[in-house]
C-alpha cells in the first residue's frame, strides 16, 4: 500500500473512497477508482459464478460487473435490491465493476485508525480493517485479494 | 524542416523503396527488359528528387549516381551483369538505411563513399556524356526563360478585393513594394506543398509577408493544387531580388514577379462585383475536379493501430449514444426525427464497418520482403531458387500480420539453408537445378493458411524418428507404429535438431520451437509435412478470432447470443412434435439425420417461462457432427468483434468471447465445439 503514502510525522496516510452497500459502509483505496457510473444494463453471463453479475459495455470495453453483497455473504435486506452505481476500478490490467449503492466520501485514515482485528473476522481476508467514522464502522476492503475469488 | 513534411517525406520514401527493391529482383530475372529500367530509373529519380527537397543531400547523390547507371542502362551503353547488381543491391540498402536514419532522426550521413567511387568508376568506364547532362540541369537558361514571362500578362489575374487593396495601400505609405508573384512548379514535383513552404518561407526570410494566396495556404499545405499559386507578396527588397529569391528554389519552373498598380486595382473591383456570380461556379467545378484527382493519388496513409483501437472504441461510444437519443426521442414520435435518425443509424454502422475493416491488411505487407531477403540467402549459399509467392492480397487483422512475419523468415530461412540442394546435388538426384520454394497464403473458412513449401531434400523420418527416441521422447516399442504427423511434430520440440554435425545440414529444427510458440501465441497452429527428396511443406492455421467474423444473432431469454457462421450448416423451423427420445436424448430426424437437440435455455439456467410449440433451431456442426440449438428468435446475420470477457470469466467454456452490438448491447459468442463436446 505504497501507493496511498502521504507522510504526515511518522505514520502513514491511507486515502480510501467510501461507499454504501446494503445499508453497510465499505470502502476501497482511492487509487483504484477509475469512475462511478450510472448502472447500465447489463448483460447476464450464463455459467458464471455466483457473485458475477454479468457485463457491461464501457466504451467498447467489456467489463465484468461484480455483486460484492454474494462475495462478501452479506445478507440481503430487501429482496432484489437494484443498486444504483457501478463503481469501475482498474486492478493492474484488469477493469472490473462492482455495483453500489452511494458513493460517499474519501476518507483519510492514518495507519492507527485501522483495526485489522475487527473487520478480518467476518469478511475473512477480504478485508483489511475496520475504521470508525463517527458513529459508522467502514470496512476497509483488499481489492487484489477480493479479485483473487 | 516541418515534421509533417518529413512523415510524407518518409511514407513516400518507403513507398518507392518497397517498388524499388521489387523492380531489382524482377531485373535480376530479366536483364533485357527495358520497362524494368525505366521504372527503376524514375523511381531513383523522384527519390533524388525528394531528397533533395527536403535537404538530405548524401541520399540525394546517391540516388543521382544510381540514375545515371540505369540512365545507361536504358540508353544501352552499358549490360547488366551479376556484379553491377550485387553492387546496385548494396546502394538500395544504402538508401535504405539512410530512410531508416532518417526515420530515427540521426539524418542521413552514412558513409557511402565507397559506393559513390564504384559507381562513378562503372560510369566513367562506359561513357562520359553523363558529365554534360549534369551541368546542363541547374542554372543557366532558368533565369532567362523565368524572365522572358513576366510581360505575359497584362494585369494581375488575382482577385483584389477592398480589404486586400486596403491593406496594400497601407503598405505602400510606409515603403513596402507590393508584388503579384507566381510560382509554376516543375512537371512532376513531388512533396508540392513542401516546395511551397519553401517559398513562404524563403519571403518571410527577407522580410516579406504573403498577404493572400491562390489557392488558400490550407490547400497549399494538403497538396491540393495543380503546379501553380499565386501570391499577394509586401516586402522591402526589390523586384530582381525576389525573382531570383524564389528562382534559386529547385524545382521551379517559372516565377512570375509584378508591381501591383493600385490605381487598375481598385477599377477592377468594381468590375468584379458584376462577375462574381458566375465565376465562382466555374471555381467550383475546378475544385471538384482537383478534389478526385487527389483521390487517386493519395492511395495510403499510415496510421498508428492505438489510433484505430481508439477509433473503434469512441464509435462504441457514438453508438450507445445514438441508441439513448433514439430510445429517448421514441416517446414523442416526431416522424421528421425518426428518418433523420434512421440516416444516422445508417451512416454508424457504414462507419463501423468501415472502422472494422480498416483494421484489415493484405498479407502482402509482410510478403514483400521475402524475395529480396530469399535472393541474397540463395546467392550466400550458392543456391538458385525460385521463390513463388501467392495470396498475398489475403487479408488479416494488422496484429497478427505484425506478428507473423519473424516465423515466416525463420521457416523460408530454413528452406533455403536446408532444404534446397546446391545444384549439382539436383542434378545428380534428377531434380530440376533451380529450386523452388513456394510461400502462399489463403482463406479457409474462418482460418488463414500460409503455406512455405519447398521442393529439396526433404526430412528424413528414420533420423527424427531415433533422434526422438535417443531423447527420450518416445519409447522404441510405441515409435513402431507412429503416425507420420506424430514424427514430424518432434521437430516442433525445443532443441530438437537431426543435425548430426555442423558440415550436415540434413537436418532442421533450427528454431522450429520459436516458430511454433510465436503462431500459437496468435492462437494459431502450425504442422509439417516432408518426403525425403521430395521437400517439406509447414501449413500455418491462423485463426480470424483476432479481427471480425460473420455471426448469426439469437435470442435465447432475454439477451442475445452471437454464433459464428462457420459453425452453422442451417436454420430451420420446427414443433416440439418433431421432438423424439432416443436413448434418454432428444432428437430430431432432419433430411434423413438424427440431430441431438441442444436446448441452451435449460443448459444457460435460464427460466423457460411459457413454453411454446414451435422451436427454431440453429443447426450447427461440429467436425462431422451435427447438433440442434434450440434458440427463442433469430435476428440475422452481422460482423461483429470478438472481445475478451477478461480474466473473471476465464473459467467459462461455454463462451469464447463477447461482441459489442450496433445498439451497444452486448452479445456473447458461443463457443460451440466446447458447448456440444460434453453432449
Amino acid at each position: 500500500m505504497n501507493k496511498n503514502e502521504g507522510n504526515t510525522g511518522s505514520e502513514k496516510i491511507y486515502e480510501i473512497l467510501s461507499f454504501n452497500l446494503c445499508g453497510r459502509d465499505f470502502a476501497v483505496d482511492v487509487d483504484y477508482v477509475e469512475m462511478v457510473i450510472e448502472k447500465p444494463n447489463i448483460t447476464f453471463v450464463p455459467k458464471a459464478r455466483e457473485f458475477i453479475k454479468g457485463v457491461i459495455n464501457l466504451r467498447g470495453r467489456i467489463v465484468t460487473v461484480v455483486d460484492l453483497t454474494k462475495l462478501l455473504g452479506i445478507e440481503m435486506e430487501k429482496e432484489n435490491n437494484n443498486f444504483k452505481n457501478v463503481m469501475i476500478l482498474k486492478v493492474g490490467d484488469m477493469e472490473v465493476g462492482f455495483l453500489v449503492d452511494n458513493v460517499k466520501e474519501v476518507i483519510r485514515a492514518k495507519e492507527s485508525d485501522i483495526d485489522t482485528q475487527f473487520g478480518s473476522v467476518e469478511y475473512e481476508r477480504k478485508a483489511k480493517g475496520v475504521i470508525k467514522k463517527g458513529d459508522k464502522l467502514v470496512v476497509y476492503l483488499d481489492v487484489e485479494e477480493i479479485l483473487k475469488t | 524542416m516541418n515534421e509533417q513534411y518529413l512523415s510524407v517525406f518518409l511514407d513516400e520514401a518507403r513507398e518507392y523503396m518497397e517498388s524499388l527493391n521489387e523492380n531489382m529482383l524482377k531485373l535480376e530475372k530479366d536483364p533485357e527488359d527495358m520497362e524494368i529500367i525505366n521504372e527503376i530509373f524514375r523511381v531513383l529519380h523522384t527519390l533524388k528528387g525528394m531528397s533533395a527537397t527536403m535537404g538530405f543531400e548524401n541520399m540525394s547523390k546517391l540516388c543521382h549516381r544510381m540514375e545515371n547507371i540505369f540512365d545507361d542502362l536504358r540508353n544501352e551503353k552499358m549490360k547488366i551483369t551479376t556484379e553491377l547488381m550485387d553492387t546496385l543491391f548494396a546502394g538500395v540498402d544504402a538508401i535504405e538505411k539512410m530512410i531508416q536514419m532518417i526515420a530515427e532522426g540521426k539524418g542521413d550521413e552514412l558513409d557511402v563513399s565507397d559506393l559513390l567511387n564504384t559507381y562513378e568508376g562503372i560510369i566513367k568506364g562506359e561513357m562520359k556524356i553523363e558529365e554534360k547532362k549534369e551541368e546542363e540541369k541547374p542554372e543557366t537558361p532558368k533565369e532567362e526563360e523565368k524572365s522572358e514571362q513576366i510581360k505575359e500578362y497584362e494585369k494581375i489575374p488575382i482577385e483584389i478585393d477592398e480589404t486586400l487593396l486596403h491593406t496594400l495601400e497601407e503598405a505602400k505609405k510606409k515603403d513596402y513594394n507590393t508584388y503579384y508573384v507566381k510560382v509554376v512548379l516543375e512537371e512532376g514535383t513531388l512533396l508540392k506543398s513542401a516546395r511551397m513552404y519553401m517559398v513562404f518561407h524563403k519571403i518571410e526570410e527577407m522580410g516579406g509577408e504573403v498577404l493572400k494566396s491562390i489557392p488558400p495556404v490550407e490547400d497549399i499545405e494538403n497538396e491540393k493544387f495543380e503546379r501553380e499559386v499565386e501570391l499577394i507578396v509586401v516586402c522591402k527588397i526589390d523586384r530582381n531580388k525576389l525573382h531570383e529569391a524564389i528562382g534559386n528554389i529547385s524545382e521551379i519552373e517559372k516565377v512570375i514577379v509584378r508591381e501591383i498598380d493600385m490605381e487598375s486595382a481598385r477599377g477592377e473591383i468594381e468590375e468584379r462585383k458584376v462577375e462574381t456570380k458566375e465565376e465562382k461556379k466555374t471555381v467550383e467545378k475546378v475544385e471538384a475536379k482537383e478534389s478526385s484527382r487527389m483521390k487517386r493519388i493519395t492511395q495510403t496513409i499510415r496510421v498508428d493501430i492505438d489510433k484505430l483501437d481508439t477509433l473503434m472504441n469512441l464509435m462504441g461510444e457514438l453508438v450507445i449514444a445514438r441508441s439513448r437519443i433514439a430510445d429517448t426521442l421514441r416517446k414523442y414520435q416526431i416522424k421528421e426525427v425518426d428518418e433523420s435518425l434512421a440516416q444516422l443509424s445508417r451512416v454508424t454502422l457504414d462507419l463501423q464497418n468501415i472502422i472494422m475493416k480498416i483494421r484489415m491488411v493484405p498479407i502482402a505487407f509482410v510478403f514483400n520482403r521475402f524475395p529480396r531477403m530469399v535472393r541474397d540467402l540463395a546467392r550466400r549459399f550458392n543456391k538458385e531458387i525460385n521463390l513463388v509467392i501467392t495470396g498475398q492480397e489475403t487479408e488479416l487483422d494488422r496484429t497478427v500480420v505484425d506478428e507473423i512475419g519473424e516465423p515466416l523468415l525463420h521457416l523460408l530461412r530454413n528452406a533455403v539453408d536446408h532444404g534446397i540442394e546446391p545444384k549439382e546435388e539436383r542434378i545428380a538426384k534428377g531434380k530440376p537445378p533451380v529450386g523452388t520454394i513456394v510461400l502462399a497464403a489463403r482463406h479457409e473458412g474462418n482460418n488463414v493458411i500460409i503455406e512455405v513449401s519447398d521442393d529439396g531434400r526433404g526430412m528424413d523420418k528414420e533420423k527424427i524418428l531415433s533422434k526422438a527416441i535417443e531423447r527420450g521422447l518416445i519409447d522404441e516399442a510405441s515409435a513402431q507404429n507412429l503416425p507420420e504427423d506424430k514424427i514430424f511434430s518432434f521437430v516442433f520440440m525445443p532443441g530438437f535438431s537431426t543435425k548430426e554435425d555442423v558440415s550436415d545440414v540434413s537436418g532442421r529444427g533450427v528454431g522450429m520451437d520459436v516458430v511454433k510458440s510465436a503462431i500459437e501465441a496468435l492462437n494459431g497452429s502450425v504442422s509439417l509435412e516432408s518426403k525425403k527428396d521430395e521437400g517439406t511443406k509447414v501449413t500455418i492455421r491462423l485463426p480470424l478470432t483476432l479481427a471480425i467474423i460473420q455471426a448469426l444473432l439469437v435470442t435465447i431469454g432475454d439477451f442475445v447470443y452471437a454464433i459464428p457462421i462457420v459453425n452453422i450448416d442451417s436454420t430451420m423451423a420446427a414443433s416440439e412434435d418433431d421432438v423424439q427420445i432416443v436413448e434418454n436424448r432428444e432428437v430430431m430426424v432432419v433430411r434423413g439425420e438424427i440431430i441431438p437437440i441442444v436446448r441452451l435455455k435449460e443448459m444457460f439456467g435460464i427460466e423457460t417461462g411459457k413454453k411454446s410449440r414451435n422451436i427454431n433451431l440453429v443447426i450447427v456442426k461440429n467436425g462431422p457432427r451435427k447438433y440442434g440449438f434450440v434458440v427463442d428468435r433469430l435476428l440475422g446475420q452481422d460482423d461483429i468483434v470478438i472481445k475478451s470477457l477478461g480474466k473473471l470469466l476465464k473459467d467459462i467454456k461455454e463462451f469464447s468471447g463477447g461482441a459489442i452490438l450496433g445498439d451497444g448491447s452486448i452479445a456473447l459468442i458461443l463457443d460451440v465445439s466446447n458447448i456440444v463436446s460434453n453432449i
